[in-house]
């Protein structure tokens, strides 16, 4: 899976782009509704990793552990729907970064140990979620 | 919320990323396959038995004023300046621009032509050849230098036939399929990028066109041949005598000139876009991920895979049938059936790239708008709204696939069909075409199978 990743570093361009589409898409489809207001800055919005790890207190959505030292099989198939909160429960021998290949596509950072990384994705579609450092395949959602 | 995806941020190519179409329900794939075995086997059994498109003369003459039209200098030097003129803005992109995903080369390359050129030559014939800047060049060079630029200083070796063209267009698929580089309009650790392969294309014609002179053109360019093809099942066509015609499109196909290397580049074609479909899926990742086998390696091994076994189930297929009493050698079959996979191609190609042509081509024209990715708004297209209803509606997305691989299936088979009345003894034709229609059930259940597998 390498061929499929390429850094979004530096090309920042058009956020303003990406706010006009998104007021677009708002009014026309209503599964897509569920939180219009965050799409001002939008990787921001849906990519921030939480802050506080709080795997304490169970959160709604879909949970899919990941570990990258191997341990959980790569290359599974999770059914997730859109605009659901797809929580990626991920735990890591240091610091990286999830690239998630929807549309559009997603960096999010995650720190070192066992640390929640939330996102939401708004179109359907096949998403490969891959470990940014290595390219490594970690899993696809299949976004209903 | 965000169905317009930001632009700016990155291009989904579908190399590069981004969401990919998800899979046609099972139900649908199952009617679909059923459906392309029932009316093959009616076509086998119940059609007409005597061949209706025997490759000859047919259609209507184009009204004439229209046919004037087309044929003048003035259109066809109108249309040979505007290739020319866009292929200098994209190489003003290619060379001057950043290397990066919102380059619109990128997007050229990948989306606008490898598959625009089909709905391009579907509507209006051999498109590709009307703007092509290597016909262009080689017709500038001919006519500074005096020489007539159908010759060169060989005459092109007829035994070759459409091979170099089955070789350049496994090069693109690699490109673009393989290539670790794919996104890349820079050749970065010995993996050539869009830039390079470019080069090495129109190197290639340019010389070849030199040698051969424009026949090289019409059977070793990748694009030319492939738009050609596609344009045998347009109305657009023309009589022996030269005259511009409108014709159905299944008497346009069986005019299509059997060549040497044709069932390769059917083979090519078909296959790729086979493994395309094939290389996501999760098996054949997960596997890529347990490996220490080079990855492009396997990937290579495993399209090459693909293209061979269509090639060889096609070329078996034809010639088993018992010839004797009838006028054809065994050989010759395959090369006379081929054009009766050029439908199902159209068809599977239609499904496999709808999507991601309709909102990768928008977006690559948003692109176009700023070459140097600097934020210019050159023509005018940098500000609009991409349209992503296709991908918001899967299930109407996956109804249009299944249907356009059934119509292509069904084109394909009574092409085929009508070609065995004239090609096969009267009393083996039904069951000389029983191989045949086997392996067009099998690529198109198989296709099938992918769309909804992958």
């Amino acid at each position: 899976m390498t061929f499929r990743s390429r850094s979004l570093t530096g090309l920042v361009s058009a956020a303003a782009l990406a706010v006009t589409l998104a007021a677009c898409g708002a009014s026309e489809d209503p599964a897509a509704t569920d939180e219009p207001t965050p799409q001002v800055t939008p990787t921001q919005a849906t990519s921030t990793p939480d802050p506080t790890p709080t795997p304490s207190a169970e959160p709604e959505g879909t949970v899919i552990k990941i570990a990258l030292d191997g341990s959980i099989a790569a290359g599974r198939r999770v059914d997730v729907e859109v605009g659901e909160k797809i929580i990626f429960r991920i735990t890591a021998d240091e610091a990286g970064e999830l690239h998630i290949h929807s549309s559009p596509e997603q960096e999010v950072a995650f720190p070192a140990g066992t640390s929640d990384v939330t996102v939401v994705i708004d179109q359907p579609g096949i998403v490969d979620v891959e470990d940014h450092g290595t390219d490594t395949l970690l899993v696809q959602l299949e976004v209903r | 919320m965000t169905p317009g995806l930001t632009a700016g941020l990155l291009v989904p190519l579908h190399a590069i990323g981004g969401a990919r179409d998800l899979p046609i329900p099972a139900s649908l794939a199952i009617a679909g396959a059923t459906a392309a075995l029932v009316v093959s086997f009616c076509v086998l059994t119940l059609a007409w038995r005597s061949p209706r498109y025997d490759g000859k003369d047919a259609g209507r003459p184009v009204p004439a004023p229209l046919a004037r039209l087309l044929d003048s200098t003035g259109f066809t030097a109108t249309l040979r300046t505007l290739g020319l003129v866009f292929a200098a803005y994209v190489t003003w992109a290619l060379v001057a621009g950043p290397d990066s995903p919102n380059n619109p080369a990128l997007g050229v390359f990948y989306v606008l032509l490898w598959v625009g050129i089909v709905p391009a030559s579907l509507f209006f014939g051999r498109f590709f050849r009307a703007v092509s800047p290597a016909r262009t060049l080689n017709l500038l060079f001919a006519r500074l230098t005096g020489a007539d630029p159908t010759r060169g200083l060989y005459r092109y070796p007829t035994r070759l036939g459409y091979w170099p063209a089955a070789v350049g267009l496994f090069a693109f698929v690699w490109q673009e399929l393989v290539n670790p580089n794919m996104s890349y309009i820079a050749t970065r650790s010995f993996w050539p990028g869009v830039a390079l392969w470019l080069a090495v294309y129109l190197g290639a014609m340019l010389v070849g066109s030199a040698l051969f002179g424009d026949t090289w053109l019409a059977r070793a360019d990748p694009f030319e041949v492939y738009s050609d093809l596609v344009a045998k099942l347009s109305p657009w066509a023309r009589n022996a005598d030269g005259t511009l015609v409108w014709r159905s499109p299944l008497a346009n196909l069986a005019t299509l000139k059997g060549r040497p290397g044709l069932v390769a580049v059917v083979a090519v074609l078909f296959g790729s876009t086979a493994f395309d479909s094939f290389k996501d899926s999760p098996g054949w990742l997960s596997f890529l991920g347990r490996t220490d086998l080079s990855v492009p390696l396997l990937n290579t091994l495993a399209m090459l895979g693909f293209c061979v076994v269509v090639g060889l189930s096609f070329a078996l297929a034809t010639r088993s049938t018992a010839v004797e009493g009838g006028t054809t050698a065994r050989r010759a079959l395959p090369t006379l059936f081929a054009h009766s996979v050029v439908p199902i191609i159209v068809g599977y190609i239609t499904a496999h790239y709808l999507s991601y042509f309709v909102e990768q081509g928008q977006a690559t024209i948003l692109y176009l708008s700023d070459p140097m990715v600097t934020g210019q708004n050159l023509l005018g297209t940098a500000d609009w709204t991409l349209n992503y209803w296709l991908s918001f509606h899967p299930t109407f997305l996956a109804w249009v696939k299944v249907v356009a691989v059934v119509i292509g299936h069904v084109v394909g088979v009574v092409a085929a069909h009508d070609r065995a009345l004239t090609l096969l003894p009267k009393k083996h034709y039904v069951t000389g075409q029983l191989g045949l229609l086997v392996v067009m059930v099998a690529y198109t259940a198989t296709g099938l199978y992918l769309l909804f597998g992958a």
